[in-house]
C-alpha cells in the first residue's frame, strides 16, 4: 500500500467524493482528507456538508469546498463542470445511491426513474466529464460504490439491485479501458453497512442479522484497493459470502437472496 | 369490450395451435422494439400463436408493414405503434396505446447499443442506451406487472445479453444496462411468481439481425457465431413457458458454454478475456451504434 505522500501525488491534489454527507461518502472524505488530499464535496443538502467541511479543514488542514447538488439533476454535467474548474482533480468518490425498499409494483415509477438517474446517469455524467482530465494528467482514479445487492436479483430491492449490477459491470470496462492511461478504476462493493441510511431503513430488531460494517472500514479498504481493481468487496464476511454464493446457480442465489432480504425487509409477511 | 370483441374474433377462427400458452399470454401481447430483428421474430412467432400484438418502435414505416404482413398471414389483429422507448413522457404514451386491451405477455428487446471506447462516446448516448434499456424496460415493466397480477396469469420477457455478465472495453455503458436488465428480470421472477406471472431475462449472444450486420465487420461475423433470432425468440417463449422455472435463460449453446467457461475465471480475468475478443472483433470499426427500438 503506497503511503501518504505518493497516494497524495497520484490522485491530488483535489479529490471528489459526491454523496458525502454522511456514511460511506463521510468516511471517505475524512480518510482522502487525512492523506492530504482537498476536497470537493457534493451533496443534496448542504448544511451537513458545511459542518462537516469545517470539522475536515479543523482536524486535518486541507481545502473542503462544499457544494450542493442534485445527482440526479438534468443539468448535472454542467454543474460538476463549474465546480470543479481550475481544480487539478486526481480522483472521484461516486458513492451517491438512491434506493426505495419495497415490491417492485408497489415502489413509486418516480421513485424506480429516480434510482436509475441517481445511481447509473450520474456516475456517467461524471466519469464522461473528469475520464479525459485524468487521462490528460496521466494519473488518477474513479471509485464506483457497489453493492453486495448488484451480484443477483432480489426481492425488495429490484432496481437498486439493478443499478448496482450497472455499477460493477461499468466499473469493470472503465478498468479495462483506462488502465492504459494510468488512470485507476475500481468498484467498491460493500455489504451491510451501519450508515444512518441502513440505521433508518431497516428495523432495529434485524440489523443484527446483516452483520453491518463500520463506513471507515469500508473506505479504508476502498482506498487501499484502487490500484488493484476492477472489483473490490470490502468485509471478510461479505467476500465469504459472494464466494458460496458463485457456487449456485442463478435460480438459487435469487432465491436465497430475496428470502433474506424479505425477512429483514417485508414487514408484511406474506406476498401479497 | 376489446375483450369480447377478441373473444368473438376467435370464434372465427379455425384452430388455435398453443391454447394453454394462448390462455396464459394471450389475447394481446406487447413487443417493445419490434422493428427488426429479433424483436420482429418474436411478433411472428407470438402472431403464428394467436396472439394480437401492440407492436412498439420507433419508426412507423416498418412496424406498418411488418403489421400488414402479420396480419394477413396469421389473422392476427395488430397495432403498431411508433414511439420512443428513452422518452420521458414513455408511461402517458403507453398507458395510451394498450388502453382498454387484456394484455398477458410484454417483450422487452428495444435496445440502443453503441461500439466505441467510453470516452469517446458522447454524454447523450450513454444517457441515451440508460434511457433506452433501463429506464424504458422499468416504465413499462412498472405499468404491465400489475394487471398481470390482476390477472394471475400472465408473462414478461426481457432481453438480456452475455455482455452484460462482465464488463468489457468498447461496450462499457451497453454492457452496464445489460447486466442491470439481468438482475432486474431475477428480482421480477421472484417477486411475481407467487401472483402466476411469469418472468424471464433471456440472454442472448450474436443474432444475425440487421444490427449485428451493421456493425460487425463481414470477415469478423462468422467468429461471433450469431443465431438466427427466431431460434431465439422460439427459445425463449418455449422456456417462459416452461412454468416460470427458472429467471434467466441463455439462448443457444454459444452463450450456455461461454457462461459455463466464465464462470471457472474470476472476474479480472473475464473482462479481460471478453475485452480482448471484442477489440478483435470491433476495434477497427469503433464509434457506429445501432438503434433496435
Amino acid at each position: 500500500m503506497m503511503n501518504n505522500i505518493e497516494f497524495r501525488q497520484r490522485y491530488g491534489l483535489w479529490a471528489i467524493v459526491a454523496g458525502a454527507s454522511e456514511g460511506i461518502g463521510q468516511a471517505y472524505a475524512h480518510a482522502l482528507a487525512e492523506r492530504g488530499l482537498n476536497l470537493i464535496t457534493f451533496a443534496r443538502r448542504t448544511d451537513v456538508l458545511e459542518q462537516d467541511a469545517k470539522i475536515i479543514r479543523d482536524r486535518h488542514g486541507v481545502e473542503v469546498r462544499p457544494v450542493a447538488l442534485d445527482l440526479a439533476a438534468p443539468d448535472l454535467a454542467e454543474r460538476f463542470a463549474a465546480a470543479t474548474a481550475g481544480l487539478d482533480v486526481g480522483l472521484l468518490v461516486y458513492n451517491a445511491c438512491y434506493s426505495s425498499i419495497g415490491k417492485f409494483v408497489d415502489v413509486p415509477l418516480t421513485d424506480h426513474l429516480r434510482t436509475i438517474d441517481v445511481n447509473c446517469r450520474g456516475p456517467l455524467t461524471l466519469v464522461k466529464h473528469l475520464a479525459p482530465r485524468l487521462i490528460e494528467r496521466g494519473k488518477g482514479g474513479i471509485l464506483l460504490m457497489s453493492s453486495m445487492s448488484g451480484f443477483q436479483g432480489s426481492a425488495m430491492v429490484g432496481s437498486y439491485g439493478a443499478t448496482k449490477a450497472f455499477t460493477t459491470i461499468l466499473a469493470e470496462s472503465l478498468w479495462v479501458e483506462l488502465q492504459a492511461h494510468g488512470v485507476d478504476v475500481l468498484a467498491c462493493v460493500a455489504g451491510a453497512t451501519s450508515t444512518p441510511g441502513f440505521v433508518s431503513s431497516t428495523p432495529a430488531s434485524k440489523q443484527h442479522k446483516a452483520f453491518p460494517m463500520q463506513p471507515a472500514a469500508v473506505a479504508r479498504e476502498g482506498l487501499a484497493a484502487l490500484g488493484a481493481g476492477p472489483v473490490h468487496i470490502a468485509g471478510r464476511l461479505n467476500r465469504l459470502v459472494n464466494i458460496f454464493s458463485r457456487l449456485m446457480t442463478q435460480r438459487q442465489r435469487t432465491n436465497f437472496f430475496s428470502r433474506a432480504t424479505q425477512d429483514i425487509y417485508d414487514t408484511t409477511g406474506a406476498p401479497s | 369490450m376489446e375483450r369480447n370483441n377478441h373473444q368473438c374474433y376467435t370464434q372465427n377462427k379455425t384452430m388455435i395451435l398453443f391454447p394453454e400458452f394462448y390462455r396464459r399470454y394471450g389475447p394481446w401481447a406487447i413487443v417493445a422494439g419490434a422493428s427488426e430483428g429479433l424483436g420482429q421474430a418474436y411478433a411472428h412467432v407470438l402472431a403464428e400463436r394467436g396472439l394480437n400484438l401492440v407492436t412498439l418502435g420507433r419508426r412507423a414505416e416498418p412496424l406498418e408493414q411488418d403489421a400488414e404482413l402479420i396480419r394477413r398471414r396469421y389473422r392476427v389483429e395488430v397495432r403498431p405503434v411508433a414511439l420512443d422507448l428513452g422518452a420521458a413522457d414513455l408511461a402517458e404514451k403507453f398507458d395510451a396505446a394498450i388502453a382498454g386491451l387484456d394484455v398477458g405477455l410484454l417483450v422487452y428487446n428495444a435496445a440502443l447499443w453503441i461500439i466505441a471506447e467510453f470516452i469517446d462516446t458522447p454524454l447523450a448516448d450513454h444517457q441515451r442506451m440508460v434511457d433506452v434499456n433501463c429506464r424504458g424496460l422499468v416504465t413499462l415493466a412498472h405499468r404491465i406487472a400489475p394487471q398481470l397480477k390482476q390477472r394471475g396469469r400472465g408473462g414478461i420477457v426481457l432481453m438480456s445479453s452475455l455482455s452484460g455478465f462482465q464488463g468489457s472495453a468498447l461496450l462499457a455503458t451497453y454492457a452496464a444496462t445489460k447486466a442491470f436488465d439481468s438482475v432486474l428480470a431475477e428480482s421480477l421472477w421472484f417477486e411475481l411468481a407467487p401472483h402466476g406471472v411469469d418472468v424471464l431475462g433471456c440472454t442472448a449472444g450474436a443474432m444475425s439481425t440487421p444490427g449485428f450486420y451493421q456493425v460487425t465487420p463481414p470477415h469478423k461475423q462468422a467468429q461471433a457465431m450469431p443465431m438466427r433470432p427466431e431460434a431465439v425468440a422460439r427459445e425463449a417463449l418455449a422456456t417462459l413457458a416452461a412454468s416460470g422455472k427458472k429467471p434467466t435463460h441463455f439462448a443457444g449453446w454459444v452463450p450456455r458454454l461461454a457462461n459455463v467457461i466464465a464462470g471457472l475465471m474470476t472476474r479480472r480475468q473475464r473482462t479481460l478475456f471478453f475485452s480482448k475478443m471484442n477489440r478483435e472483433i470491433y476495434g477497427a470499426n469503433q464509434n457506429r451504434d445501432t438503434r433496435k427500438s
